[in-house]
């Protein structure tokens, strides 16, 4: 996986919000990154840590005005003159709150923005919207021409995450995107976005604060607090030092937790799991030696 | 354009804190002064009474301790409109103004140029009004914090409800509105950036710019209309569960009392500007 | 909506269309360039003209009252730091928009509302500029140069965003109920 050169790279990322005016805000102070093509990338960090801001430089919303530098696909942000409408049909961010994202009247005319703004024909923006909503769980015929305001949360997820596919971007940017949505149906699009990162080499960054989910989707994390990097490493290896993680102000998955203290109690060895089905295998070889 | 910022760096008249003697009047006061003066000023057209009225206003300006450096950066980018304005108006307003009981003279006449005694008189004393006005606005916005301003206002108009005039419902309406504007701000930029993200172009060029720069604008601000109305709609249902009920038999949490800085000022504004209207028409110059 | 005075949703809609119209006004997002040498048209006014024909004449005229004070309290020309020129105008605003509205309403709503819509505009225009001739900012012959640029395309952008707006909320027909693709 690290055989390719960093898609995007960002180095010593400073922002600050309102320069020069008595509101003056530090949002980052110092971010480096590095994430490769075909990878899934968990950012992680208390709210106001920054996330948001980073992952807004990476499409170009924000643009490096300060120290540091961001490089994405092999073009620097800094430059004015990169073409931005071609970065940001190749970097796809959905945001947090996706409700609030949607601003046309019908589901199939706002997933079809970004496709008519490229000046497509539209035989092939209704192939993109199509396939989109298919991605996303979303059947072409029956929610193409319903209101936006009438979908539930979860199909209006979906709708902005589709929205944001139709570009055909190489990375997917998923800001807080999946967060507050009932347990099925967010289990449901964790499991489609990662199908897509599997079939497609999709490069997804995934912006969450439930440890869960990071556990259960990505491949390496980042932890950004007060806008710097403060940890980095594969999944296990950041989950494998709860204390840290607490002192950022977040912690590690439920049945992470539970495997510590089992260690810590002597009953096995310290491991760190990352998911439901590593922690089941480490209970019950427990459960069978203190059998036998 | 591709900076979403701008929306942050909304200053609705910015309040600026402070303990000089302006800061610690009574909203009611000073929404009062504004109201006095405003009306002096729109009364009087003579060159000495604009310069007396420009004098006052500065008092009060160095009264608040606000910068007056801060007060006139606001009108900065707006100077080369009003100089080209300025000139327009004294080049070829000759014959459309003339001052109450003076007679315009015409000192230049060139071709369309017509420059009177009279488009002297109006660029100069609108000028001055400006300014006056200027300094009495920034004054009141920075040394008020919305929600004085706002109870001042209501306590203003509940007398008049007798006579059914809403100040309480008024003074609501004023106060959602201030409530609301960051809110949709934020909306907005929220919707800007899910548009730019998507491949809109932010920001038209070219010949067709007036068509570009609607689609984009309509694209835009309906979306934010819809928002607001559906906010709107919570709003409203949530007050109706609290049995919400305006009015004269509301209670207030906070309640102004004159103190005596308050009385001289107010006394004095109104002696002031009563004075400034009465003699309109008696200033030598 | 046929009650009398303010009820909860008059308060709600008033004030919170006057948060856009001021938003317009400080973002200058208001503003549309247009392509004459009077610079800027303005939708400031929209707010009012859909608050009139939503909610009545009462909620219109205090969208446009509040809009007029903001308008003053920020201006920074000398025109529109003049209160009977900036607040004054536009307590009619909506006034005009809702009595139009609702006395076409029956013939057929979406010409309604856009007559609503360019009787609003007009409304503004007109009086802005009747008022700066006779407060001496202007001369005659300027005002009817600035009221025909900036009028015109403030009357077609106004039209298109009251139409737009009102139909996406009251889910009224434009012809269209269907997505394009």
């Amino acid at each position: 996986m690290d055989a390719g050169r960093p898609i995007i790279q960002v180095n010593d990322l400073h922002h600050r919000y309102l320069r020069g005016t008595p509101l003056e805000v530090v949002a980052l102070k110092g971010v480096t990154m590095e994430i490769y093509e075909g990878e899934m990338v968990g950012i992680i960090g208390r709210s106001g840590a920054g996330k948001s801001t980073l992952v807004q430089h990476f499409n170009g919303l924000i643009r490096p005005r300060e120290r540091g530098k961001v490089i994405v696909d092999g073009e620097d942000l800094a430059d004015p003159d990169i073409d931005i409408r071609a970065l940001r049909q190749k970097v796809g961010l959905v945001f947090q709150y996706p409700e609030q994202q949607l601003f046309e009247r019908f589901v199939g005319d706002d997933i079809a923005f970004g496709p008519l703004k490229m000046g497509l024909p539209m035989e092939e923006v209704r192939e993109r919207v199509r396939e989109a909503m298919e991605m996303v769980g979303l059947d072409f015929g029956r929610f193409k021409d319903r209101y936006t305001f009438t979908l539930s949360g979860g199909e209006m997820r979906r709708a902005a995450i589709a929205g944001v596919l139709a570009l055909r971007p190489k990375i997917l940017i998923l800001d807080e995107s999946t967060s507050g949505v009932d347990p099925r149906s967010r289990k449901d699009l964790l499991g489609r976005i990662d199908a897509l990162h599997r079939e497609r080499g999709l490069t997804v960054i995934f912006v969450s604060s439930s440890m869960e989910d990071v556990a259960e989707l990505v491949d390496r994390v980042y932890v950004i607090d007060d806008g710097r990097t403060v940890m980095s490493g594969t999944t296990r290896e950041v989950f494998s030092r709860p204390e840290e993680l607490i002192r950022y102000g977040l912690g590690v998955p439920q049945v992470t937790e539970i495997v510590h203290e089992l260690a810590r109690r002597g009953k096995i060895p310290f491991t760190t799991v990352v998911n439901v089905q590593e922690g089941k295998e480490v209970v019950w070889k427990i459960l069978n030696s203190s059998a036998t | 354009m591709e900076d979403f910022e701008f929306l942050r760096h909304i200053t609705l008249g910015q309040y600026l804190p402070g303990d000089s003697l302006v800061h610690r009047l009574d909203p009611r006061v000073k929404i009062s002064v504004m109201l006095f003066m405003t009306v002096a000023i729109t009364f009087n057209v003579s060159y000495l009474a604009n310069i007396i009225l420009l004098i006052v206003c500065l008092s009060f300006v160095l009264l608040s301790k606000i910068p007056l450096g801060y007060i006139l950066s606001g009108v900065k980018p707006a100077l080369p409109f009003i100089i080209v304005l300025a000139i327009l108006q004294l080049l070829f307003y000759g014959d459309a103004f003339v001052p109450y009981g003076t007679e315009s003279r015409t000192i230049l006449r060139w071709g369309w140029v017509h420059v009177t005694s009279g488009s002297v008189q109006l660029v100069v004393v609108s000028t001055l009004r400006f300014l006056q006005l200027l300094f009495l606005a920034s004054l009141l916005t920075n040394t008020t914090t919305i929600s004085d301003l706002t109870s001042g206002m209501e306590a203003m108009l509940s007398p008049f409800s007798r006579v059914g005039l809403p100040g309480h419902e008024l003074a609501l309406v004023g106060a959602i509105a201030l409530r609301f504007v960051p809110i949709l701000a934020e909306q907005l930029e929220i919707i800007m950036k899910a548009q730019a993200s998507r491949g809109a172009d932010l920001g038209a060029k070219g010949r067709l710019r007036f068509i570009q720069t609607t689609r984009q604008m309509v694209a835009l601000i309906v979306p934010l209309f819809i928002d607001a109305f559906r906010r709107a709609e919570d709003l409203i249902l949530a007050m109706e569960a609290r049995c919400y009920v305006g009015g004269r038999h509301r209670t207030k949490r906070v309640r102004f009392r004159f103190q005596r800085a308050d009385y001289i000022a107010y006394v004095l504004v109104l002696l002031f500007s009563a004075a400034m209207v009465a003699f309109r028409n008696r200033m030598p110059f | 909506m046929e009650q009398k005075g303010f009820t909860v949703r008059r308060i709600v809609i008033a004030g919170v269309l006057s948060a856009i119209a001021i938003l317009l006004g400080a973002t200058r997002l208001g503003f549309i360039p247009v392509p004459t040498a009077a610079g800027n048209a303005t939708i400031m006014h929209v707010p009012a003209i859909i608050g009139g024909i939503m909610e009545g004449w009462v909620v219109g005229g205090i969208i446009g009252f509040i809009f007029g004070i903001f308008s003053f309290l920020q201006a920074t020309i000398p025109l529109f730091k003049d209160p009977l020129v900036a607040i004054f105008p536009r307590i009619f605003i909506g006034i005009t928009a809702y009595f139009t509205y609702v006395g076409l309403k029956r013939f057929n709503e979406y010409v309604a509302l856009i007559v609503a819509a360019a009787v609003g505009t007009l409304t503004n225009t007109v009086l802005v500029l009747t008022m700066a001739v006779v407060r001496g900012y202007m001369a005659p012959g300027v005002a009817l140069g600035v009221g025909i640029t900036h009028g015109i395309p403030e009357i077609i952008v106004a039209c298109i965003l009251v139409v737009a707006v009102v139909a996406a909320w009251k889910r009224v027909e434009t012809g269209r109920g269907r997505s394009k693709v």
